[in-house]
């Protein structure tokens, strides 16, 4: 008997070493779980379109971090770094703390999140990027040129730009991208930004077999035309992280209505143009990058960056450990990290506002006085003051920025519980009139003011009730089929050009269709930001936006909170490290990056 | 974690074959179990605080004060206030509502369901008997907590779905242990009698038979009870539990999950942490006591 | 003997077809088109939207919900467990990246139970009512008394940050060759924190085997035959103790997978919990059924061959 105990327990080591070995990376048995769909894919092989020359880097699909190094081994220097990665100088390496868990594509048409966009700014090459101020910076376009109407511009593309497989990248394969982009057929959520394109609407229903406005007079040059003229243009091509360039000659026999299916989109992008290639995917662990040999640019210092999944709390104390190099820093945590030794914390102004979307299709939003009424309710200063400890500005108007847009005169909805109620009480507010805040789950600091919202929405007579949604019912209730009454929120890049606020408050631009999730129409309004955007002359296009602030401000189609601060920390050995405003765009250096 | 309603379903299994009615000298053996009665009393106080508290002391779980941000314990706040300048006693007296009667509805719900359907299934046996404990072992195989919180992301947390998650879940243990019983009890002298004078079956069934299996059922509650605690604890973790900014020591302790907090604000976590381990244990120490008082003979079946 | 395994194995079957009808309840009730999530998203973007049409007819796709279930089975059965709806990737490889971490985990962390939880369920027993049973039961309690993902930051905080002995999250030093020992340091947190809490059951379980068996004819028979009393309890009443703790591990393993999901979440563990968190709040309903599927399967074969095992080796045990 005690021997059978004895064997019980033998048993048991047993297997755990069987797995200890089946997670190494090299070992047999993730491949023999991944059997099955390997089968599936047997037949596959046959009908790739992908040339031989693609293959090498498509090795990033094998769940071993090793055999990513095989097609490296033609690189005799960087051996000397593998077998440790504390060592120093130029060819390090970075791990970077990663937002998401769950990533949707790494292909830019289909990414949704602001995470998959930093993996794709890095390993794509977009006509231009987005600078820390959120200003366009050339990269694969070496220059442009607008036409005084804002309705034509064209690109000059670098020379001899190629793909990580060698192939040349011209501009063919921005035709390609963009065709693809707008094609309906597809779903890319770039549809709608390119859309005000000449002919854009017909190519996307398949009326044409070109987009009139899109074309390559040579190689190396790119032309757009406009239906109507748009300053902000280079912005909409450069948000989001850029629209990255696919390569044509990977994906052209691709049905449109297939490339959501695609590997290139499903597994991993293996040809790319960036200043790195996506070396290695392992879900729930980390994303590896590695240094782009064929990248146009000067060659990056660091080799390969990590960008590590994991929950923020833990992330943290990785940051402590030196475990990661780079975290964003909740709020609530800055004080403790700021005590850390050989960590740096960087504050910056962000282009975001945090907000409370107002459903205006609610009857009883419909007031514009009930909207004030929650303005003045709300002690926003009180609550940037502590529970944000002072790292947000107070926001009136969604027209923050740029700079010289300046600080326009208007209602500043300080604290006022007294007139809040008086208002209320002027438009005959129903005090049994249940109203729900959604609120998405996950952020402590969000819970913490969401709560003084609620509470302070009471005390002047609204019946406010928090109800914590995950993001696919925000996805749902927000955005696809419209259906809530308020909804706290912060994001966007409002600071970075005046006209960017049309995409909330156009009236055309309903949700599910469009950016607006409040349903906010006002004509007037709309015919103020048609003509900003038409509009090239900026102290013309100042008083126009001046304009619009003031309109918004005064009918509060959301309830403005504040823009908050980017707080990043990043550990003393990461060099290089610019904080840029827009927290998704902490990558908009990278290349210069490097590690003592 | 929250899984760890375990050892409410191995005592199950320690099922004694047979119990007799509750027997005079319970009480002294469950006297005996000193821990019992220690955690016996510290139920009762809770209860009581939970119940008296809010209508002697004017506390107000919800009022928000952005002067008093974290503050650490004054006079004016014994436990300190949290992240919204609430006041943390009140919250932990609110909340000891909340979790407490989670734990007693949710396990209401389980014990109900399943002592019917083990008691349709022991008393009726045969196709009966199979589909129920079929349906038993199907709903027993899947993890419970993965399943929990499929539904709750599905039908959108609050309170009541919390409850009603894990009651709905939550029978087959119980059901099992009131099967078991009913199979041995139902050709007793005192079931054949009552049958044999003519009373109908659902009579027998609660009027005769469950009296006599309720011993263990109660044990069983009560480590379930400190199951359903931490499962609701564990469901905040997730987003999924108690909806703020009503409070529960579950989403109390989650809003707590930050080494800032862990390292320097101990007033924000001790106090709910305590008193979910304080409730845990004293459930399953009274337990404990139950089970040792109401079969003296630690009588194990193997249960197959 | 071999008719009660027989048996064992023919309850087994309906529970698991049972399984699976629930799973495809779920699937063919959740938003989206279970059709096309069982194709492969590879073959669609080669082969267009006609070869779509013609799979799912020659699929069987097309047909009422009885029909589809059993086809749906059929490929389940083959190991197509579709495709995820969020990255469209095939639900068996997601799964299969998965299950080996989750199962070192888990393995680790029964591991730590029954070296933890036996010993002292043994002692407290015999030592009945001693400072010592108190202790050891008030010690056991108290871990599973304190929600895990709180235990989990607490044990990072003390064991990486202050004593700074063990690393922080994770499975590996990130970018290192992998080696044994770097995993066993990783693996050591999150199994001890998963692990103590499933000790407390072990420790009450082996507790009242033990004081079963004690109480026994035998028993008492070896004493009076004047042998010592260590002997008495390790030969012959603790080996008859410990026959139904091979049922014990396999009751154990629901109890784990749920555990797990939670402690994988705070130690940054790619396992299926992480999995199962991320596919639920993407709502990726066939990953999760996927998920569901495997640990049912997984929770009734275990059960199914501890009941086997427990016959083999109890002699007690009728088989009629």
């Amino acid at each position: 008997m005690t021997k059978r105990v004895v064997y019980l327990i033998l048993l048991a080591l047993f297997t755990f070493a069987a797995t200890q070995c089946a997670s190494q990376p090299a070992a047999p048995a993730p491949a023999a779980t991944q059997a099955p769909a390997a089968k599936q894919e047997a037949p596959k092989a046959t009908e790739a379109p992908k040339p031989a020359a693609t293959q090498p880097p498509a090795a990033t699909q094998a769940p071993a971090a090793k055999a990513t190094e095989a097609p490296k081994a033609t690189e005799a220097p960087k051996a000397t770094e593998a077998p440790k990665a504390a060592a120093p100088a130029a060819g390090g390496t970075l791990n970077i703390h990663w937002r998401t868990d769950n990533p949707v594509s790494f292909n830019p048409l289909f990414s949704t999140s602001g995470s998959e966009q930093q993996v794709e700014r890095l390993i794509f090459g977009a006509l231009l990027k987005m600078s820390d101020k959120l200003e366009p910076i050339p990269d694969l376009a070496e220059k442009w040129d607008i036409a005084p109407d804002a309705k034509t511009y064209t690109f000059t593309l670098r020379k001899n730009v190629k793909f990580s497989d060698g192939q040349p990248l011209t501009a063919d394969d921005v035709i390609f991208t963009f065709e693809r982009a707008i094609d309906k057929r597809v779903g890319s959520i770039w549809a709608g930004r390119l859309g005000g394109i000449e002919g854009a609407a017909e190519y996307a229903d398949q009326k044409a077999d070109k987009i009139s406005g899109l074309e390559a007079p040579d190689p190396n040059t790119v032309r757009v035309k406009l239906a109507k003229p748009d300053a902000a243009f280079l912005t909409t091509i450069g948000n989001f992280s850029g629209l990255g360039i696919l390569p044509k000659h990977v994906l052209k026999d691709v049905a449109p209505d297939q490339l959501k299916n695609h590997r290139f989109s499903t597994q991993a992008p293996n040809v790319s143009a960036g200043a790195y290639i996506l070396a290695n995917y392992q879900p729930g662990q980390y994303v590896e990058l590695r240094r782009n040999d064929n990248y146009f640019g000067a060659k990056p210092s660091v080799e390969r960056i990590f960008l590590k999944i994991m929950a923020s709390d833990t992330a943290l104390a990785q940051l402590q450990t030196g475990e990661v190099d780079f975290v964003k820093v909740p709020v609530s945590e800055l004080d403790r990290v700021k005590r850390i030794p050989n960590v740096t914390v960087h504050s910056v102004n962000s282009p975001s506002i945090s907000q409370i979307a107002v459903y205006n299709e609610r009857p009883f939003f419909k007031d514009k006085r009930v909207r004030q009424a929650i303005m003045f309710a709300i002690d926003r200063k009180g609550i940037v003051d502590s529970i944000l400890g002072g790292q947000a500005a107070l926001v009136n108007s969604p027209v923050i920025g740029p700079e010289w847009m300046g600080q326009p005169e208007f209602e500043k909805y300080d604290f006022n519980p007294a007139k809040a109620k008086e208002l209320l009480k002027a438009a005959n507010w129903d005090p049994n009139q249940k109203v729900e805040m959604m609120v998405a789950t996950g952020d402590k600091v969000q819970d913490a003011y969401g709560a003084v919202i609620q509470q302070q929405l009471n005390d002047v007579g609204m019946k406010v009730e928090i109800r914590q949604v995950d993001s696919a019912e925000v996805n749902r209730r927000y955005i696809q089929t419209p259906d809530y009454d308020l909804f706290l929120f912060g994001g966007g890049v409002y600071r970075a050009e005046p006209s960017i606020s049309a995409t909330y408050y156009l009236s055309s631009n309903f949700t599910p269709r469009g950016g607006n999730g409040t349903h906010y129409s006002n004509p007037q309004l709309d015919q103020l930001f048609a003509d900003g955007v038409a509009t090239a002359d900026r102290a013309k296009r100042k008083d126009i936006y001046t304009q619009i602030a003031k309109t918004v401000n005064d009918d509060v189609p959301t309830t403005f909170l504040w823009s908050p601060n980017s707080i990043y920390a990043v550990t003393n050995r990461f060099k290089g490290f610019k904080p840029p405003a827009y927290i998704d765009n902490f990558v908009w250096n990278a290349e210069e990056w490097g590690v003592q | 974690m929250a899984e760890t309603a375990a050892p409410g379903r191995l005592t199950l299994r320690a099922v004694p074959t047979a119990i007799p009615r509750a027997r005079p000298g319970v009480w002294s053996r469950f006297r005996r179990h000193r821990l019992a009665l220690v955690g016996a009393g510290i139920l009762v106080v809770l209860v009581l605080v939970a119940a008296l508290a809010p209508l002697v002391f004017s506390l107000d779980p919800y009022k928000v004060d952005l002067r008093a941000y974290r503050k650490p314990p004054t006079p004016e706040h014994l436990l300190g206030t949290d992240a919204s300048g609430r006041d943390v006693l009140a919250r932990l007296i609110f909340g000891a509502r909340v979790s407490l009667s989670v734990g007693v509805v949710a396990v209401s719900i389980y014990t109900l369901l399943g002592v019917v359907l083990g008691a349709i299934a022991g008393y009726r046996g045969g196709t009966v008997d199979n589909v129920i404990m079929r349906l038993a072992d199907i709903f027993l195989a899947f993890p419970r907590l993965i399943i929990i919180i499929t539904l709750a992301s599905l039908v959108g947390p609050s309170i009541y779905n919390v409850m009603l998650i894990i009651g709905l879940l939550g029978w087959p243990p119980i059901a099992r242990i009131v099967r078991g019983m009913f199979l041995s009890l139902r050709e007793r002298e005192f079931v054949v009698g009552a049958r044999v004078s003519g009373a109908r079956d659902t009579r027998i069934m609660f009027r005769h038979i469950v009296p006599n299996v309720l011993a263990p059922v109660i044990v069983a509650a009560t480590f379930g009870m400190a199951g359903a605690i931490l499962l609701e604890a564990g469901l905040s973790f997730l987003g999924l539990g108690v909806q703020p900014p009503m409070a529960s020591w579950g989403n109390m302790l989650n809003a707590a999950q930050s080494l800032t907090i862990l390292e320097g604000m101990p007033w924000l976590w001790l106090p709910p942490g305590v008193m979910i381990a304080i409730t845990v244990l004293s459930l399953n120490f009274v337990g404990d006591g139950l089970r040792d008082a109401l079969d003296p003979y630690q009588t194990m079946s193997s249960e197959k | 003997m071999l008719v009660y395994i027989l048996r064992r194995l023919l309850i087994a079957i309906p529970v698991l077809i049972g399984v699976t009808i629930v799973t495809y309840g779920f699937i063919s009730m959740a938003p989206g088109d279970p059709v096309t999530a069982l194709l492969d998203p590879e073959q669609m973007s080669t082969l267009g939207p006609d070869w779509v049409e013609q799979q799912k007819a020659a699929l069987g796709l097309d047909k009422p919900v009885p029909v589809r279930y059993v086809l749906w089975l059929g490929e389940a059965a083959r190991g197509n467990l579709g495709y995820s709806a969020v990255d469209r990737r095939p639900v068996a490889q997601k799964l299969g990246e998965r299950i080996g971490p989750t199962l070192r985990l888990m393995i680790a962390a029964l591991l730590i139970a029954l070296l933890v939880g036996i010993p002292i369920g043994i002692l407290s027993a015999v030592k009945q009512y001693s400072w010592l049973d108190y202790v050891s039961n008030l010690a056991g309690l108290a871990m599973i008394s304190i929600p895990g993902f709180f235990l989990g930051l607490a044990a990072i905080y003390l064991f990486a940050l202050k004593l700074q002995i063990l690393p922080t999250a994770g499975m590996a030093t990130i970018g290192e060759p992998p080696s044994l020992w770097d995993q066993f340091r990783h693996l050591l947190l999150p199994a001890f924190v998963l692990g103590l809490a499933e000790a407390a059951p072990l420790i009450r379980y082996a507790r009242s085997s033990m004081l079963e068996v004690i109480h026994q004819e035998y028993v008492r028979v070896a004493r009076a035959k004047g042998l010592s009393e260590w002997t008495v309890l390790l030969v012959h009443a603790l080996r008859n103790a410990l026959i139904p703790l091979i049922t014990i591990i396999a009751l154990q393993l629901p109890t784990l997978v749920g555990g797990a999901v939670i402690i994988e979440q705070i130690f940054a563990w790619p396992g299926m919990g992480t999995l199962a968190i991320s596919a639920i709040f993407g709502r990726d309903y066939p990953t999760i059924m996927a998920i569901n599927l495997i640990s049912a399967v997984m929770i009734i074969l275990s059960s199914l061959i501890a009941d086997v095992m427990y016959a083999v080796v109890d002699p007690r045990v009728h088989y009629n």
